[in-house]
């Protein structure tokens, strides 16, 4: 798994779902500013064809921010970025292609406008200084198109006014998205050290208390038999063949307890969670080579979280859970599967959240809901 | 998430204002004999406000950013339009980016309803100082559709931010509860590893040397070895003794170490062992992970003195830049990881999980009657478990 970005996407996936919204109502945005302005300005144009194809070009950066930002795509990359950024410089160089000659005001064109559009609806998906740099850059490449328009317009000012009106919406907005960015994400991580800390406060005020509650378990044990054949022993001057073949019945004992114990994985532990029997837990997780433990902790948080609410929501059908991890070196594939009757919404919905967490985490992720079955797959590399 | 959008449009709206700044020069330098001085100064107390504001940011300075902008914006307007200059709606020299500069006062951090209406007084200020100055500098004054159109897009993304759905309400207590039990999973995981490779060390190594006695009873140091055992094992402290209070990072000498206790018990046992490389490398680690590596190294010689057939084995030291190594080999009858389940315990109860705990790792070759080598690992940093940090998952 890679390290994660600093974007709001990557590092609070919950969270930024409603972003969603505002990058399609600002990609729209732009998307219809553009429409809109081509249409009132239909007069300058000198070639429709190029003013079509720079509309299917805005519109190709539109979409591509509508749906790479989708929480069922996630995360959003860089590669994504440069695609919408090169769809809307495209989009700038037809635009201005189609009023070559015949453009009169700057201002009326949509290009600047709708590309800080497109840009400042990123500003959940990618980081501060990738925004920041990007804007720059477009914003250069803006500035020099529109100096090529200088000789037409009909207004008298300097050429150096023109290129600013040009930069002014792409560079506002580069940088006003840059600062969201950058702001929601020192939050974001002033946030998790503060929850780190209390967890470590937690942790430390229930140590002693976990401690006790595993000795407690362990002298359960060894109350049992150990302990009573020790002082047998111990009592005594020999010892007879019965108490070799007794301490060696002990030691086997003892030894399969701690060899299912240490197979167990932690897996395991969260399936079982709800009382089954340990007959029906090793149907419902099948690890045979106990690879749950090469999950990485965000990994096992999710899955720890996804499995609870899957077994707290009304549809789930008790018993149903099964989750099967199989690999080859250090790839592992898990396989989710469960049956949640009469689900209203598809599952994606319900479970929204928790699978917007998991892509982040796990490389591959796939859900699928079918005859009430649903069945989620991931895949991750062993830590 | 708020306050992020809010620092969103001060920094758009400080980019606005430079801009127009850097216009009016622009117009001065293109026009030497113009006289635009005042519109050079006035915006630069409402950029300075603006700074102000994005620190602090309460409805006083809001409210003072909105006044001092909107005398600003006034006298720049002013200057701009008593010079021969293109001012225009649709291009040239426009009012649009001042006027924008104020609706994005900000005060979202208070709450939609006073995102809204700040960005709607900002608005307002900036079309009536505006206005103001067309009216006296006898300009024609002309509804300005544009900015119209940026505070109702302001507006609306004001309006969807901060929205959150059910299923997100449902899930965020869920999250982080599932951070939180992972984390404690992993805090018991610890506390049972140590028990386990205690219980294996004591309880089945003893009955292990009760099971092979003869019937001449057991030798006093055993019997007093069981009851010392047995004693700590009833005892409170014996699972809290590693735990976080221990100062780990305490470094340890060689003849304090870990490694040195083992070979040292191991002799006792009847072990011929030879050390060989740099055995002062183990005190390069802290007490953490000698204790670890000298329980593993115990426990193997151990495997070697009950399973191997041989009477001697060969302990050898490594030191790399960021780890210690220790290969233990024996020339004995060798094994199977895969298929010996007994000695599978040792090795991975009190070997493997051990050392693992410490962020090292264990490999094992081996084959049925060649012998065996295992090499322990350990980071010279104790590295935690590669357990131990739990990705926070959720947000305020």
């Amino acid at each position: 798994m890679t390290v994660l970005e600093r974007t709001r996407q990557q590092l609070d996936p919950v969270g930024s779902l409603p972003a969603r919204a505002l990058a399609i109502v600002l990609s729209g945005g732009a998307l219809a500013y553009g429409i809109i302005m081509t249409i009132r300005t239909a007069d300058e144009i000198v070639s429709p064809l190029l003013a079509v194809l720079a509309l299917v070009w805005l519109a190709g950066a539109a979409i591509t921010v509508g749906v790479a930002s989708s929480s069922r795509r996630a995360p959003f990359t860089m590669p994504t970025h440069v695609v919408v950024q090169l769809f809307a410089l495209g989009a700038v160089a037809l635009a201005a292609a189609s009023q070559w000659g015949e453009n009169q005001y700057v201002q009326d064109d949509f290009g600047p406008t709708s590309l800080g559009m497109l840009i400042l609806a990123m500003g959940a998906y990618r980081p501060a200084r990738e925004l920041a740099s990007a804007g720059a850059l477009v914003a250069v490449f803006v500035g020099f198109v529109t100096l090529l328009k200088v000789p037409g317009l009909v207004t008298d000012a300097p050429p150096v006014a023109f290129v600013l009106v040009g930069m002014t919406p792409v560079l506002a907005l580069t940088f006003g998205a840059g600062a969201y960015s950058s702001q929601i994400v020192n939050e974001l991580e002033k946030w998790q050290r503060m929850a780190a800390e209390s967890l470590a406060t937690v942790s430390s005020r229930l140590t002693g208390g976990i401690a006790r509650s595993v000795r407690q378990d362990r002298l359960r044990i060894l109350d049992r038999d150990v302990f009573p054949f020790f002082a047998t022993i111990l009592s005594q001057e020999t010892v007879t063949e019965q108490d070799r073949v007794r301490a060696r019945q002990i030691a086997e004992s003892i030894r399969a307890l701690m060899v299912a114990e240490a197979d167990r994985t932690w897996l395991e532990v969260v399936a079982g969670e709800d009382g089954v029997t340990p007959a029906v837990m090793h149907q419902s997780v099948v690890d045979t080579a106990g690879r749950a433990t090469g999950m990485r902790p965000g990994q096992r948080t999710v899955l720890r979280a996804f499995v609870v609410a899957l077994r707290e929501h009304e549809k789930f059908v008790p018993g149903s859970l099964k989750v099967t991890i199989t690999g080859v070196k250090h790839v592992s594939s898990g396989t989710l599967t469960a049956r949640i009757h009469d689900v209203v919404d598809h599952p994606q919905v319900d479970f929204g959240p928790y699978f917007a967490v998991m892509r982040v985490v796990f490389p591959e992720l796939h859900v699928e809901y079918h005859n009430s079955k649903l069945t989620v797959r991931f895949s991750y590399e062993q830590r | 998430m708020r306050r992020s959008f809010v620092a969103a449009q001060h920094t758009l709206a400080f980019t606005l204002l430079t801009i127009a700044f850097m216009m009016v020069l622009v117009f001065q330098a293109a026009e030497p004999t113009s006289n635009l001085w005042l519109s050079t100064v006035a915006l630069l107390p409402a950029l300075g406000l603006l700074l102000v504001v994005n620190r602090v940011g309460t409805v006083l300075w809001s409210l003072a950013y909105l006044l001092v902008g909107g005398l600003g914006v006034y006298l720049y307007a002013l200057g701009m339009l008593s010079q021969v200059i293109p001012v225009g709606y649709s291009d040239g020299f426009s009012f649009l980016a001042v006027k924008v500069a104020l609706i994005m006062v900000g005060g979202v951090v208070l709450g939609l309803r006073a995102g809204i209406s700040a960005a709607i007084v900002g608005y307002i200020t900036a079309e009536l100082a505006v206005g103001l100055a067309q009216v006296h500098a006898a300009t024609p004054l002309r509804f300005d559709i544009p900015a119209v159109v940026i505070l109702l897009a302001t507006v609306t993304v004001i309006s969807l931010i901060g929205v959150n759905s059910p299923q997100q309400r449902w899930a965020y207590p869920r999250l982080q509860r599932a951070a939180r039990d992972e984390h404690l999973a992993i805090l018991r995981y610890k506390i049972e590893v140590n028990a386990a490779t205690l219980m294996h060390d004591t309880v089945l190594n003893h009955l292990a040397a009760i099971a092979a006695s003869d019937d001449n009873g057991l030798a006093p140091a055993l019997r007093a070895q069981i009851r010392q055992d047995v004693d700590s094992l009833m005892g409170e402290e014996w699972l809290t003794q590693n735990s976080e209070s221990v100062d780990k990072a305490t470094r340890v000498d060689w003849q304090q170490s870990g490694l040195f206790a083992a070979i040292q018990e191991s002799r006792v046992l009847g072990l011929d062992i030879t050390t060989t490389g740099d055995l002062a490398a183990v005190s390069t680690l802290d007490r953490e992970a000698s204790i670890a590596l000298g329980l593993a190294v115990k426990q193997c010689l151990v495997n070697v003195f009950k399973h191997s057939g041989v009477r001697d084995a060969e302990v050898a030291v490594y030191r790399s830049d960021s780890e210690v190594s220790v290969m233990v080999v024996d020339t004995g009858c060798g094994f199977d990881e895969s298929t010996t389940g007994v000695d599978r315990l040792g090795l991975r109860s009190s070997v493997r999980k051990r050392i693992e705990l410490v962020g090292g790792s264990v490999d094992v070759w081996s084959t049925p009657g060649r012998g065996a080598s295992i090499m322990i690992k350990v980071p010279m940093v104790a590295g935690s478990t590669p357990h131990a940090h739990p990705t926070s998952v959720g947000a305020p």
